[in-house]
């Protein structure tokens, strides 16, 4: 018996073992004594010199679990990491401060990193803005260092005037914008939704989203000088939902088996569908594969 | 017609903004936007027997440091209905290999249901469940925690990842060593499942459920399952890098897509619209 099937077996069988006052309209009485914590801005680790020091190559490193937020923006000179991070079990608020670097001379956003190769896990990010960076977040080197981070959120960030976006593996991304110049979103096994990706004085290698065996749903990808051979969405064994490249030469480009569906890809010359890959409900210029 | 009626419903609100405002009467009402929050510590919420700690009443409770969980024992034991976590990015941890639930109903002298409870932004590791809402009560039944919301929570567990009878699962990722989302009604959206080791292990099993906008993918594809699903419908998911894709006894898949050897398998009456199952 296949293993899925068991898996429907034990669904089966765990399935047959089977006052709110009106305070609405009341007048606000506070109660007695010191305001009591709400959680909301509860006691997390800021993210400073004393709690989270850097080294050779951050401006700050988080090394232990924790749950962090800046209060200040960050400058991030060239060749650091805004905030590096050494621990899994890590959640980062930005608070709506910006980390930012120098035009033109590189420095990534935030960053996993190690002195010996380790996979991180359970990592968020969330509520900021990063600008001016080589690369916005980085927690997926695909392997060539073997120092990454797995099971990652990312939602609410806006990177604007990077190199590159995010690079991620095994990531839930929701309510991201960037605007970059080379790659928004490079993503392996991953989920991207309600995101967009603009890219700026790109060129013939520039691509929105580009993707291996990940999904993207109520995506927007676009171009702001229409680059000859960049791509909106590049698809490698994955699939796009509900999403819509417009002003990209080359809107769609579906290959080893990809799915889009209710997409929207003008110009449609530029869309490239492989045989072995499907296209449905969506408006390609009338391109049917 | 129709293009005066649609005109009328600007102007009208334009008519109202230009009148003086004009307040109720009275004191305002509570928003609970402010509310009071009860941290989760050993004053407010002691544990008992086999949990670090317990909240018997209904509020708004939230972490302020990580929960360490004893072998065997509960991270968080939910003993109330109505009850809210804002686990603040903390996380619950336990000692990997040796049991212990992340959260989950107590488990009492009767069986007892609870509704309206809210999870979010935390996450769970190395117990052997992270999330459960069921809790079996020797010879009494079972304790559950009925249509509950988890959301915003990454798990990295040895056995389950989330385990919901009703309710809501968005924004999670689930790391595990067995099987990731189990929804026994409900809806599970915009999250994913990696099955990381060489055991059996399943991505989301769904019975009279919905799945929305979800991912799988494995370690080691061998003896791994993407979606199952009993009466139940999954639309937009993606399942790579398992051996099986899609697995379906009645119910329906939209939109789907997967790369594994065995893309689909199915019983009774199934219906696959727009998918790609090479």
């Amino acid at each position: 018996m296949h293993a899925s099937v068991r898996f429907v077996v034990a669904i089966v069988a765990m399935v047959s073992s089977a006052a709110h006052a009106a305070a609405g309209s009341q007048p606000v009485r506070p109660p007695a004594g010191p305001v009591a914590d709400t959680g909301r801005f509860g006691p997390r680790t800021e993210i400073n010199a004393a709690n989270t020091p850097g080294d050779n190559d951050s401006v700050f490193r988080i090394v232990s679990p924790g749950s962090y937020y800046l209060a200040q923006n960050i400058s991030v000179p060239a060749g650091f990491a805004g905030i590096e991070i050494s621990s899994s079990d890590v959640t980062i608020d930005l608070g709506g401060f910006r980390i930012a670097g120098f035009f033109g001379e590189g420095g990534v956003g935030i960053r996993v990193a190690s002195q010996q190769v380790q996979i991180f896990t359970n990592i968020a990010i969330r509520n900021g803005i990063i600008r001016q960076c080589n690369r916005g977040i980085e927690v997926g080197n695909f392997g060539v260092s073997g120092i990454e981070a797995h099971n990652v959120l990312i939602s609410g960030i806006k990177m604007d005037l990077v190199r590159s976006g995010v690079f991620a593996r095994r990531a839930v991304i929701e309510g991201c914008n960037v605007r970059a110049r080379e790659i928004g979103y490079s993503l392996i096994e991953s989920m991207i939704n309600g995101s967009t990706a603009v890219l700026y004085d790109s060129g013939a290698t520039s691509v929105a989203f580009d993707l291996a065996q990940s999904s993207a749903n109520d995506c927007t990808a676009a171009s702001e000088d229409n680059a000859s051979g960049s791509v909106g969405f590049e698809l490698t064994t994955s699939r796009v939902g509900s999403s819509q490249a417009a002003g990209v030469p080359i809107p769609f480009r579906l290959q080893f088996t990809s799915l889009a569906t209710s997409c929207y890809g003008i110009p449609a010359a530029g869309n490239s569908v492989s045989a072995d890959s499907d296209v449905f409900d969506s408006n390609f210029g009338g391109m049917t594969p | 017609m129709r293009p005066i009626i649609a005109a009328s419903l600007f102007v009208v609100p334009g008519l109202a903004s230009a009148q003086n405002l004009q307040p109720p009467a009275g004191v305002p009402g509570e928003t609970g936007r402010f509310g009071v929050a009860t941290e989760i510590n050993a004053d407010n919420t002691p544990g008992d027997a086999n949990s670090s700690f317990k909240i018997r009443a209904s509020g708004s409770y939230y972490l302020s440091r990580d929960v360490l969980v004893q072998p065997g024992f509960v991270g968080i034991e939910i003993a109330a209905d109505s009850v809210t976590i804002d686990m603040n990015g903390y996380t619950i941890r336990g000692f990997f290999g040796v049991g212990g639930f992340g959260i989950a109903p107590q488990d009492g002298a009767s069986a007892q249901t609870f509704t309206g409870f809210r999870l979010h932004n935390g996450h769970i590791r190395e117990v052997q469940d992270g999330f459960s809402a069921r809790r079996p009560i020797p010879q009494q039944g079972e304790t559950v925690l009925e249509e509950a919301l988890v959301e915003d929570m990454t798990f990295d567990v040895t056995r389950q990842g989330v385990q919901l009878d009703g309710g809501v699962v968005r924004r999670c990722a689930v790391r595990t060593l067995g099987d990731g989302v189990i929804m026994i009604g409900g809806i599970v959206r915009d999250s994913s499942v990696t099955l990381a080791g060489t055991g059996r292990g399943g991505g989301f099993g769904l019975s009279e459920a919905s799945a929305v906008n979800c991912i799988v993918r494995a370690d080691d594809p061998t003896d791994k399952s993407g979606f199952s699903g009993l009466r139940s419908s999954i639309t937009e998911c993606t399942a790579v890098a398992v051996a099986d894709g899609f697995v379906l006894i009645d119910g329906m898949a939209a939109r789907c897509y997967t790369s594994a050897p065995n893309a689909v398998q199915f019983l009774g009456q199934v219906s696959f619209f727009d998918c790609n199952f090479p």
